[in-house]
């Protein structure tokens, strides 16, 4: 790359086009999102009428999609804000069209995930007892103060690099104009404002990374924290995590190839920005298998018999075919298509990774029902079938996951315009740089000196 | 302070199911109904467990009499957000149903699956809400209840023993599900008082705790049965 | 204290009026004030009565604050159950506010649907038919069935049939009774003191569920097991029911073949000679072969034992063990008191009285009569004879004694093949739903002008009748019951009223007495007393003058009852009869457990004055048929003696159907409680349905699994149920709860599960006549597989 890049390459209004031009399109997807999610709306009042038991829950699986969706949204919320933070933080240069995406997933995936335990109780409207009676001994209360604290972080962790680019949009003088000049805060762009920025994103980075790490420890730990067999593990902490990056990567992949689709981009999200992201959801493919392997391995070879109950209920029994599904999903499926360079492109990388977001579902399921449906003592084994309100409710979630991007994308551009420009801007020179001081330092002088 | 226990001789105990009923009649438990039974939504706070052992050509098939039991180390009350399941201190384990906001962990880390859930609001049909016990309170829909060791009954005999200047006595009060039992399986009663019933039943050679390995501290002693 | 609860009632004045007034007589205290009164710390009392859901007659304790009734428990005092209920009886309280209880007299219109009517009305029509029968020198035209529990209910109706000039009074079930009348003389089963044995062989019985009296044999037994002497239980069976996993040996067998492994025990205890030989030559008769007036050789039990029973061929009959047959005589050999029960499934097929028979010939084996542990005879209770009423010449319609040996003796098919009747009186019994000829009977009642039931409810006997007169509850009706079939010792029951009650309701002797009154001439004259309760005060001073026995109070402890068995009991002091009838219906009744042993003659009333192994009176009844039937029983003197009947045979890809009661189908009405529902089958854990017991081989054998839902099918109709698969049970045999199937508008149980009684179709038994409920043959054919999260598995899995 020997030619000289300048910011004057950019075609701004591309980028804006979607928030400038909102065709016919945006019309349609929020009528129709706004339809679905209105019927889940209408489902939840029912079941808020009625009692959970519209829900196919039981005895003695009284939990079962609400939990597996709570655990599976909040997983996928590690993709963007975990990730962005990382690459920020490591200056990994094909970050730059990606981090605003990861960033949006964050926070709309967080205020979905966050929302379901709120689902799956049976008094919501006692909801505020956990603040004013709260035990904080409880880990339920470990994860509503670590994922609040996610999403606060999140959000401003993807609000504040928006700055300049709401007051580009104001500059531009996009409409709502009060919106715009309400949101860029009198941003001007000078030195000080820009150190000032660069200052705040790197705090944030540095913070969000340990917050969203918590987070799905402290999700584990409400399995991990009782004796029930299969839940009572050490190894769930790190498990839930890797999965949870998994997922996260997956979910953005399949973001981004759809926008892309969608809004034109591909001038902006190159095939290498796939490959790169796809070598990375490989590893935590190979990684989460590896996870997986121990914990069932632990399990299979301590041979207790009430983990054995729920092992075979896994493996052989009922939920045979949700664990083989998730094991050909997470592992088999990805690990065939991203390990050879001539799968390894976008067609290929969109099918893993739809594959990894179903096959982390699957997980969640697989962990959360098959150990309440064998009970210890010698009850019947249970079986949990979800009813139409737990599906509504599903698509209620994915119906607002597609709205949140579709209204953000309507108001904010969804590849960060000025980081692009920086990076035209400063990225090679600075690159060059770094690169260069990793190299040994020349050799001294032969004159000494 | 008292500190109550309960025995249950499975020699004695011939699963005829009266302390199901008993238990039910007691704490107004209501019958949830034909649908949600075969949604297997039904609730006692206490049962029959039905172990099958042996072999296919001899099997044998042992019933007995689950509860709630009452661990001094609930893993229940370890995990509740709000405080409302709790351990007293004269070693119940309550629910507080106007303050349980219905999230059934303590429900998923009872390894007794001793506690139950109202799916729906509690239905008494016809006139039958007249036979409540106005002891016990009714529950709403969406809250976990379980078996209380009937702590309205020894509540009664507190403030009875209060009124007369002394300490609650072993034996002045009793279980719904003790007091029916026909084959008298079940013994309710103090277990730090080292000559009470239930503490010299606790000390025989038959005497198990259920899941003991769990650390849970059951104060529901089975004995086991001779032969 | 219920006078509290009158006050109470009358503080309410206007209300309380206008409620009545309204007609709809529902609740005379408005639900406000009766929220309040659960609310407020109310009055509390407590009010003995007595369990009428069936007739094993356990004692209840009432709990009312502000005079309703919030809950109950066993009388701790009451000596049948000592505390102790069963579910159903625990379900008392959804029974009285049951929401499809009958508020008044119902009749039928001609369009078949049924109206309300007063009282006065009612009474007026039936009084005016019966009389002008009575008139006409028609009163044969009348029938009564009664299923009510105690015997002086019985009396008073038995009366009033014979004074109207009728002989057809009947009850449904005393089949039972049959073989003791055979073998024994008795006229009713005899008592087995089963808590003074060391050793109870129960055959078919299911013990602690099933029977007369569950609950008072649980609590007779209660510590049979923690006795120095250890109690033993061997059950003989083929279902796998929680009586014989209680049982310290279970012999499974295959359904209706019980008597082959009575016969090979006894076979095992003659040829090892360890049978009681001083009884059997004292007070047997037919042991060893004997020579009749006619002098003709006879064939003896011995013989007959020795060359035809031997344990590989009982074993061969019944499908157990040999090896256990003689295990299970050698024990009772060595046992101090054994003592042998029967009945359950053994008593449903059409060879019940048989197995019956070869039952009994144990404890005479055994010499098990008239000792501790044994048989025995409970003492009479003293009531006041009534003025003695020749009952009405010449064959009623049921057989006499409730014993023919005739077929179509059974009292149900006799009512539904009997002609020219004009009225029917049904008390306290649902024969249309509980008989193998109820389709018949309500086809039949519909041909009788008048049909009267009375019953608490619109069940499914009620809704044949013309005209329904709503029973009281025990709660708010005087209850009694007398010593249930089995017990030992002598006991009454009585109560008074504990709640007010909640319907226009009128108990069925108030009804009997006020159509005698009304039918005047003898009727009037037979039966003059003002009420049901000045009836009973009558019968019941017997007691107060005889003296014996006491009203029941104070602790039933082991060593108490031993103590004043040694120092003699403190007999009831004669005093004041008011106050007398004041502590009985407080406490909640009378008991007398002090026998006199050594009376032979009223232990054997039989013709040779000894237990008869040879039935003589068998031998008259089948004579008087024209000799053994050759097809049902074997020839010559082996139809005479205990033997072993065959059960129907099936064919191949048939099973056999053995209906059983759980301990939750206790009586007819306890299905009005949702929660008895909801807990029928509650060892299974299975509820609001229908299910059917089948052995792992067999339900392999036919491709079942746990929960699917099948048809069984016999030649008299079919049935769906959900398939629970018992280790344990024999195979072939496929074993369904009775007492669901219901048909009763309105009620908690209306279509829930299905009758096994529907599907009877082994004919009626050649001894008794009775039509057998069980032993059919039926097929069994899957109709739906289990949906995956559709009803549970309903076995525990693993141990
Ligand atoms: N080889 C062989 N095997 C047989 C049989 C046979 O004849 N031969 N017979 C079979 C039959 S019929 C039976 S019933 C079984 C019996 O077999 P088991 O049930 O094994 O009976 P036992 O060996 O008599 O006693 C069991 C144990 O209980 C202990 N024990 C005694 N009293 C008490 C008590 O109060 N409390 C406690 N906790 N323990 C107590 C005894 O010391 C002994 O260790 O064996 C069967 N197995
Ligand atoms: N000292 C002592 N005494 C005891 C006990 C104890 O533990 N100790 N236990 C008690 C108990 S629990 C029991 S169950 C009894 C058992 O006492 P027993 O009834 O004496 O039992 P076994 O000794 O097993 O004898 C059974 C007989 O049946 C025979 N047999 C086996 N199979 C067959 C067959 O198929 N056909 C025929 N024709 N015969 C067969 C055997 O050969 C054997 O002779 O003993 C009791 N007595
Ligand atoms: S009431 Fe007593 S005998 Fe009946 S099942 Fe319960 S514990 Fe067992
Ligand atoms: S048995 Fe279950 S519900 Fe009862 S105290 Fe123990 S953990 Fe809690
Ligand atoms: S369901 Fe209620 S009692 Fe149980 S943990 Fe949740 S809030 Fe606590
Ligand atoms: S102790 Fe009381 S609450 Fe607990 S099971 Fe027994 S009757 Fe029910
Ligand atoms: S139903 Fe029968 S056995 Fe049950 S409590 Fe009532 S009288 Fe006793
Ligand atoms: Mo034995």
């Amino acid at each position: 790359m020997s030619r000289k890049r300048t910011a004057a390459e950019l075609d701004v209004g591309d980028l804006l086009r979607s928030v400038e031009e909102p065709g016919l399109g945006f019309r349609v997807a929020t009528t129709l999102l706004g339809l679905v999610i209105l019927s889940a709306w209408v489902l939840f009042g029912r079941q808020i009428l009625y009692g959970l038991g519209v829900t196919g829950l039981n005895q003695p699986v009284a939990w079962g999609f609400y939990i597996v969706n709570f655990v599976f949204f909040i997983g996928i919320s590690h993709a963007g804000t975990l990730i962005s933070a990382i690459l920020r933080l490591s200056h990994a240069e094909w970050r730059r069209p990606i981090t605003r995406m990861a960033e949006v997933i964050t926070v709309v995936v967080l205020a979905i995930g966050g929302f379901h335990p709120v689902l799956d109780l049976g008094r919501p409207d006692r909801m505020l007892n956990i603040f004013s009676a709260g035990r904080l001994q409880s880990p339920l209360l470990w994860d509503v103060s670590s994922i609040t604290a996610y999403f606060m972080a999140s959000t401003v962790y993807l609000y504040i690099p928006m700055i300049p680019d709401i007051a580009l949009l104001r500059d531009r003088g996009a409409r709502p104009r009060w919106l715009y000049a309400f949101l860029a805060w009198g941003w001007q762009g000078t030195p000080r404002q820009r150190k000032v920025l660069d200052r705040a994103v790197n705090v944030m980075m540095v913070l969000v990374i340990p917050i969203a790490v918590s987070v799905h420890t402290v999700i584990s730990y409400i399995f991990a924290m009782t004796l029930q067999p299969g839940w009572h593990s050490t190894i769930f902490g790190p498990y839930f995590v890797v999965g949870a990056i998994f997922s996260g990567i997956a979910a953005l992949l399949m973001v981004m190839i759809i926008l892309r689709r969608v809004f034109h981009l591909e001038r902006y999200l190159k095939e290498i920005h796939f490959s790169h992201l796809a070598k990375l959801l490989l590893i935590m493919s190979l990684l989460w298998f590896y996870f997986t392997f121990s914990e069932y391995l632990t399990a299979f070879f301590g041979n207790e018999p009430s983990e054995m109950r729920v092992f075979f209920y896994k493996l052989t029994g009922p939920y045979a075919l949700p664990f083989w599904g998730m094991v050909a999903c997470n592992f088999l499926i990805p690990v065939a298509i991203l390990s050879f360079r001539r799968t390894r492109r976008v067609p290929g990388i969109f099918i893993a990774s739809t594959a990894v977001v179903v096959g982390m579902w699957l997980e969640r399921l697989n962990i959360v029902v098959p150990s309440l449906a064998n009970p210890r003592l010698a009850l019947p084994s249970g079986f949990y079938v979800p009813s139409l309100v737990e599906w509504g409710m599903f698509a209620g979630g994915i119906a607002t996951f597609i709205l949140g991007f579709v209204l953000f994308a309507r108001f904010f551009p969804l590849i960060s315009v000025w980081e692009l420009r920086e990076g035209l801007e400063e990225a090679v020179p600075e690159t060059v740089e770094r690169v260069e001081s990793y190299l040994p330092d020349p050799a001294p002088a032969a004159d000494g000196g | 302070m008292a500190r109550w226990g309960m025995t249950i001789d499975l020699d004695r105990c011939t699963g005829c199911g009266n302390c199901m009923a008993a238990c039910h009649q007691e704490n107004n438990l209501t019958a949830v109904g034909r649908e949600q039974t075969r949604e297997s939504r039904a609730f006692h706070w206490i049962r029959l467990l039905r172990e099958v052992s042996g072999t296919a050509t001899h099997a044998e098939v042992r019933y007995k009499p689950v509860l709630c039991v009452q661990c001094d180390n609930p893993p229940c009350v370890r995990v509740c957000p709000v405080h409302a399941t709790y351990l007293s201190d004269e070693g119940i384990v309550g629910q507080v149903y106007s303050r349980c906001i219905g999230c059934r962990y303590c429900m998923a880390a009872c390894p007794y699956n001793a506690k139950v859930f109202n799916w729906f609001e509690p239905e008494w049909p016809g006139e039958l809400r007249k036979k409540a016990n106005p002891d016990v309170s009714l529950r709403p829909k969406g809250v976990v209840e379980k078996c209380t060791f009937c702590h309205h009954r020894i509540n009664h005999a507190r403030e009875q023993a209060r009124f007369e200047d002394r300490e609650i006595r072993d034996g002045e009060v009793t279980t719904a599900c003790a007091e029916s039992c026909p084959a008298r399986a079940i013994e309710f009663g103090d277990l730090d008082d080292p000559h009470s019933r239930v503490s010299e039943l606790a000390r025989s050679p038959r005497a198990y705790r259920p899941h003991e390995d769990l650390g849970t501290r059951p104060k529901v002693i089975y004995l086991a049965e001779k032969e | 204290m219920i006078l509290e609860r009158r006050e109470f009632l009358k503080l309410l004045g206007g209300a309380a009026g206008a409620a009545a007034l309204g007609g709809c007589g529902r609740f005379l205290v408005p639900d406000r004030l009766v929220e309040a009164a659960l609310r407020g710390p109310g009055i509390e009392s407590h009010h003995h009565t007595l369990c009428g859901l069936c007739e094993g007659g356990c004692g209840l304790t009432v709990r009312l604050v502000d005079g309703l009734p919030v809950g109950l428990k066993g009388n701790p005092r009451h000596p049948l159950n000592r505390g102790g209920l069963c579910p159903v009886g625990q379900a008392g309280l959804e029974v009285l506010y049951a929401p499809d209880r009958l508020q008044g007299p119902r009749r039928r219109r001609a369009d078949g649907d049924f109206e309300a009517v007063g009282w006065e009305e009612a009474l007026g029509e039936i009084a005016d038919r019966v009389a002008s029968l009575v008139a006409g020198g028609q009163g044969r035209r009348v029938a009564l069935l009664s299923g009510e529990p105690g015997r002086l209910f019985d009396e008073l109706a038995t009366r009033f049939v014979h004074a109207l000039g009728s002989p057809n009074v009947a009850r449904p079930e005393e089949a039972a009774a049959l073989p003791y009348l055979l073998s024994q003389g008795l006229d009713r089963v005899p008592g087995f003191d089963l808590a003074h044995s060391d050793l109870v062989l129960s055959v078919g019985l299911d013990l602690f569920e099933d029977g007369a009296a569950p609950i008072h044999v649980v609590s007779a037994m209660v510590g049979w097991r923690a006795r120095a002497e250890r109690g033993r239980l061997i059950h003989v069976g083929s279902r796998l029911s929680p009586t014989a996993t209680k049982a310290d040996e279970h012999l499974a067998v295959r359904p209706g073949t019980h008597a082959a492994v009575a016969l090979g025990i006894a076979h095992v205890l003659v040829r090892e000679g360890r049978y009681d030989r001083r009884f059997v030559s004292e007070h047997t008769f037919g042991f060893e072969d004997w020579t009749d007036d006619a002098g003709r050789p006879r064939l003896g039990f011995r013989r007959l034992l020795l060359e035809r029973y031997y344990p590989d061929r009982a074993a061969q009959l019944s499908g157990c063990d040999a090896g256990q047959i003689i295990r299970a005589a050698r024990r009772l050999a060595r046992a101090a008191s054994p003592v042998v029960v029967w009945g359950g499934e053994a008593a449903t097929g059409p060879n019940a009285a048989s197995t019956g028979l070869a039952v009994h010939a144990l404890n005479a084996l055994l010499g098990a009569f008239d000792r501790p542990g044994g048989v025995v005879l409970p003492p009479p209770i003293p009531f006041t004879p009534l003025a003695p009423l020749p009952e009405p010449a010449g064959p009623g319609i049921f057989a006499p004694n409730g014993a023919g040996a005739a077929p179509g003796s059974d009292p149900i098919a006799a009512l539904a093949a009997a002609r020219d009747l004009e009225v029917v009186f049904l008390v306290g019994a649902n024969p249309v739903h509980d008989s193998p000829a109820g389709d018949e009977l309500a086809a039949a009642l519909r041909g009788v002008p008048l049909v009267v039931a009375c019953s608490p409810f619109l069940d499914e006997t009620a809704a044949c009748a013309d005209l329904v007169l709503p029973t009281p509850l025990f709660f708010e009706t005087g209850q009694e019951s007398t010593t249930p079939p089995g017990v030992a010792f002598s006991v009454l029951g009585v109560t008074r009223p504990v709640v007010e009650p909640l319907f226009d309701s009128r108990h069925p002797g108030d009804v009997l007495l006020e159509l005698a009154r009304r039918a005047g001439g003898p009727a009037a004259a037979a039966l003059p007393w003002k009420d049901y309760r000045g009836y009973l005060e009558q019968r019941l001073e017997g007691l107060l003058v005889s003296g014996q026995g006491s009203v029941i109070s104070g602790s039933f402890e082991e060593t108490w009852v031993h103590f004043l068995e040694e120092r003699g009991w403190r007999f009831l002091e004669r005093g004041d009869r008011d106050a007398f009838w004041s502590d009985l219906t407080t406490e909640g009744g009378w008991w007398n457990p002090v026998r006199a042993g050594g009376d032979w003659e009223r232990l054997f009333p039989t013709r040779s004055g000894r237990f008869e192994f040879f039935s003589l009176e068998l031998e008259r009844r089948l004579g008087e048929r024209g000799g053994a039937d050759a097809a049902a029983t074997p020839a010559g003197d082996e139809a005479f003696l205990p033997h072993f009947e065959p059960p129907p045979a099936t064919a191949p890809g048939e099973l056999t159907l053995v209906p059983f009661r759980p301990i939750t189908g206790r009586g007819t009405l306890g299905v009005s409680s949702p929660m008895v529902l909801e807990m029928y089958g509650h060892v299974v854990l299975s509820g609001w349905q229908t299910w059917a017991e089948l052995a792992p081989e067999t339900a392999h054998e036919l491709g079942l699994h746990e929960g699917d839902r099948v048809e069984l099918e016999s030649t008299r109709g079919r049935l769906e149920a959900v398939v629970s698969i018992e280790p344990g049970a024999t195979p072939g045999a496929v074993h369904v709860p009775l007492g669901l199937g219901r048909r009763q508008p309105g009620g908690a149980a209306d279509g829930v599960g299905a009758n096994p009684v529907a599907l009877a179709a082994a004919g009626s038994d050649p001894i008794s006549g009775r039509l057998a409920t069980g032993g059919t043959p039926v097929r069994v054919r899957l109709v739906e597989r289990r949906r995956r999260g559709g009803p549970r598995p309903l076995a525990g899995g693993h141990g």
